[in-house]
């Protein structure tokens, strides 16, 4: 009994402190993060240490590899733009890249930017080829030469019509100077990360965080924010209070698409008017994969593939499950993308559909049995989802559910990351959660994707078409006639639509919270990196 | 003495080997290929079976289960823990830095952890069944049942958002340490106090106290006396406790930004860096040897029964 007085005594003692909290005006003493003193930083918080930033290996953060590092050419809304290149040609038979370089470029330790210099990364990006397979330019270079000190060329072994887009991309055809290459290499580690980008990495405290300074001498100009800086910070809970109390002033959407902010603190730290909130296009689309190439699995049926989308309410996960931060998707490619089909069915939400396609199928619900049989099995699969994400078991469930109303049961299994895709590459699943590789990469990437093992060669393998969906993926990297690319991969794209292997469930976008004041907050065509360089304070 | 600590230190031995043979054992029980593992973790997009090969070959993989062991054991004797799988790294080189900054941050909260549970403890002992006894029992029972990662978050968002008195997180500064080793010392000293209140308690009816209050030894005199006898179990309990603290600050070191051990230790594991984690579990396990022997010293340079004992 008197134990309890003393606890009744303490929870008292506890309420009052929290309850001095509240009294106090908010946010009262909090430092404006617009209010630092020349306006010209930015510290970014970050669930993750940029890492390795060895532009040729893929651990590094590419937000930080983004500023630092520059390719030959860049990926824009209006198509292929000059970037480390003034310009290029393309031979006659598409297998001859010369590229006519920028002159007076330095890397950041002042190494001259030329010809050598590009031969020298993109050899060392193919000695380690091996790693690279997933972007195809590097199966298909055949030698790298020096014309003069700014002609640089490049042979391919065939036409490949990505090989410009590929080069645009945040890795690994970007370039270091030569001075930091070990043994001529870059690919068991380099001696110093010096790009040509408007960014130099001047420190990094690891797991702690890494400061990017204005690169004075950058050829487009010095950007306006002099200083960056990258801050680790693992909880959501922790960065949302540096940004209310100003350590920390900007923050985007990471590299995985996870958010550590919610939207109802992202709201709250807009409402404040210290900050805004930028969203970007849709830069990917989340989805269900369904393995057609599981014998024995409903998922292998093109009808309970079909099932399954129609029996999903994307509208409702858009906007109560992802707060309305992500826009339904129809297609697997949302209509930025290039070459994305537009005479695409629409299988909207209809659990009616579901319901008329399983019967057709021989999936009957007998008697007052919940789930449907056919020859004596259960409609039963699992989808796997990837356990650190909070959104992803609560789509789950809800798909689960809405499964259940047409006679379908769902299994849930939450698993790492890694074990995600290891199933992917074995083919141990029914469906599992996944997303397209994002702006810069699709369709391409996505869809070379298809016929890869450790990909979505599973997802596709057991499809009434699939060799000639892999023979038309296969034409369509080669051919260098638009028309005719167009029209392979409007093929390609109806193919899986029809097919139901790739069931879309929201796009997704980039979010950025900015201070108030920052202007130029914009996106790249790709979610992996920011421009920096182009914001500025009013 | 010397001799006593020379056997305590080689009895660890065959404890650090069978612990790292059965760290060994557990991480290749593992189902998935430890080569596509590694090249997961180093977010290889497109991993391909040549790939695979190359790794196997390049890491040694390919080799029986009881040679790797064998070669690993033989490079940790060298004090070479090999290189990261992920970043290529030496082990050492992000297992030192790591281990550093939690060992600071333990040692500060331990510091709190003791200065607490022994002013807590005596004044709960000395005051049993009073009102400070019950209001300190009640308040640490309420203090220790709050989940570390809301009492922190609290706390960063009282003492660094609203009173804007010290940083939210990160390192640098002396600031820095004072709300994770606070959060720290509250979850722990709200559990030891408890063990010095009931060793001083014990103590109490020890036939020395009543001899001590018979040859009208002060009060405060006894209590010295008290405290001293009863800090022996203590002293044991500290010694278990600061390992402890330094294997589980997983949760602060995450709320706080702290780049220690325990953050690394998490990374290692989703990423199976197999190297990184080896060395963690035998970094902690001899930290536990380490510490607990250093208590029984320290015990028995305060107790010279046990002393007699040794020799």
């Amino acid at each position: 009994m008197n134990l309890l007085k003393g606890m009744f005594g303490a929870m008292i003692t506890v309420g009052l402190l929290s309850g001095c909290g509240t009294s106090s005006e908010p946010s009262a003493k909090s430092a404006e993060p617009a209010a630092r003193a020349n306006k010209t930083e930015l510290v970014y918080a970050s669930a993750k240490d940029i890492n390795d930033m060895n532009p040729h290996l893929y651990t590094g953060s590419m937000p930080a590899q983004g500023i630092v590092y520059e390719s030959l050419v860049e990926n824009t809304e209006e198509g292929i733009k000059p970037l480390l290149a003034e310009s290029w040609d393309v031979s006659e038979d598409g297998k001859v890249y010369t590229f006519h370089l920028r002159k007076g470029v330095t890397f950041h330790d002042g190494e001259p930017f030329n010809a050598e210099a590009v031969k020298k990364n993109i050899d060392a990006v193919q000695s380690n080829a091996e790693k690279h397979a997933w972007i195809k330019l590097s199966t298909k270079i055949k030698e790298t030469k020096v014309i003069d000190d700014s002609t640089f060329r490049l042979v391919l072994s065939e036409p490949y019509y990505p090989a410009l887009l590929e080069l645009t991309m945040t890795r690994p055809y970007v370039f270091l100077s030569p001075k930091d290459f070990v043994d001529g290499e870059t690919k068991n580690g380099v001696n110093g990360y010096h790009g040509t980008g408007p960014y130099v990495l001047a420190e990094h405290k690891v797991e702690e965080s890494a400061t990017f300074t204005a690169n004075e001498k950058y050829w487009n100009g010095a950007p306006a924010i002099k200083k960056i800086t990258a801050r680790v910070l693992p909880a959501g809970e922790t960065t949302l209070l540096a940004l209310q109390k100003g350590e920390v002033d900007f923050i985007f959407t990471d590299d995985r698409g996870a958010d550590s902010l919610d939207v109802e603190a992202m709201n709250g730290l807009v409402d404040s008017g210290k900050y805004q909130l930028v969203r970007s296009d849709p830069m990917n689309t989340k989805m269900i994969v369904a393995n057609s190439g599981k014998s024995g699995s409903p998922a292998a049926e093109t009808a309970v593939r079909r099932a399954v989308w129609h029996a999903i309410d994307r509208q409702t996960i858009a906007r109560d499950i992802m707060g309305g931060t992500e826009t339904p998707a129809e297609t697997l490619f949302s209509a930025n993308v290039n070459y994305a089909a537009s005479d695409l069915t629409p299988m909207a939400y209809d659990p009616g559909q579901s319901k008329r396609l399983l019967e057709e199928a021989g999936w009957k619900a007998d008697g007052g049995g919940q789930i449907r049989m056919k020859e004596g099995r259960p409609l039963k699969m699992q989808l796997y989802y990837d356990s650190s994400s909070s959104s992803q078991k609560t789509q789950a469930e809800f798909i689960q559910h809405s499964l259940k109303e047409i006679g379908a049961e769902l299994e849930l299994v939450g698993e790492d990351s890694s074990s995600i895709a290891n199933r992917r590459a074995t083919g141990e699943y029914d469906l599992l959660f996944n997303q397209t590789w994002g702006l810069a990469y699709d369709p391409q990437s996505t869809i070379a994707a298809f016929t890869s093992d450790s990909a979505y060669k599973h997802t596709t393998s057991g499809i009434a078409d699939a060799d000639k969906l892999y023979d038309m993926i296969d034409e369509v990297m080669v051919s260098m006639d638009e028309a005719r690319r167009k029209s392979l991969y409007a093929d390609i794209m109806r193919t899986v639509h029809d097919e139901a292997v790739f069931i879309p469930l929201t796009n997704g976008s980039v979010t950025v919270i900015a201070p108030r004041g920052l202007q130029g907050v914009a996106f790249k065509q790709t979610q992996f990196e920011l421009p920096f360089e182009r914001m500025s304070f009013e | 003495m010397k001799l006593y600590t020379a056997r305590r230190l080689l009895l660890a031995l065959p404890l650090l080997l069978a612990i790292s043979f059965l760290t060994f054992v557990l991480i290749n029980l593992s189902p998935m290929d430890p080569a596509v593992v590694v090249l997961q973790a180093q977010e290889v997009p497109q991993i391909t079976d040549a790939l695979i090969a190359q790794t196997k070959e390049e890491l040694g993989m390919n080799r029986p289960f009881l040679t790797r062991y064998a070669d690993w054991l033989l490079d940790c004797l060298r004090l070479d823990f090999g290189k990261s799988y992920v970043t290529g790294e030496p082990v050492w080189s992000l297992l030192g830095p790591a281990f550093l900054n939690t060992l600071k941050l333990t040692l500060v909260a331990s510091a709190a952890i003791i200065f607490f549970s022994v002013l807590l403890g005596v004044i709960c002992a000395v005051t049993e069944g009073r009102a400070p006894d019950k209001s300190i029992r009640g308040t640490a029972f309420l203090m220790t049942a709050i989940p570390s990662y809301l009492l922190a978050s609290v706390m960063i968002w009282m003492f660094s958002v609203r009173l804007n008195l010290l940083p939210t997180s990160g390192m640098g500064t002396y600031k820095h340490y004072i709300l994770p080793a606070s959060v720290i010392a509250v979850s722990y000293a709200g559990l030891y106090f408890r063990s010095v209140r009931t060793s001083m308690l014990s103590q109490l009816n020890e036939d020395y106290v009543l001899y001590a209050r018979a040859s009208g030894l002060s009060e405060k005199r006894v209590t010295l006396h008290i405290l001293r006898n009863s800090l022996q179990v203590a002293v044991s309990i500290f010694g278990m406790a600061i390992p402890i603290v330094l294997g589980s600050t997983v949760v602060i070191e995450n709320v706080f930004a702290w780049p220690g051990l325990g953050r690394l230790s998490v990374r290692s594991i989703l990423g199976r860096d197999f190297r990184v984690i080896q060395a963690y579990v035998l970094l902690l396990a001899s930290a536990f040897v380490v510490f607990n022997t250093l208590s029984d010293i320290v015990n028995a340079a305060m107790n010279p029964r046990l002393r007699k004992g040794m020799s």
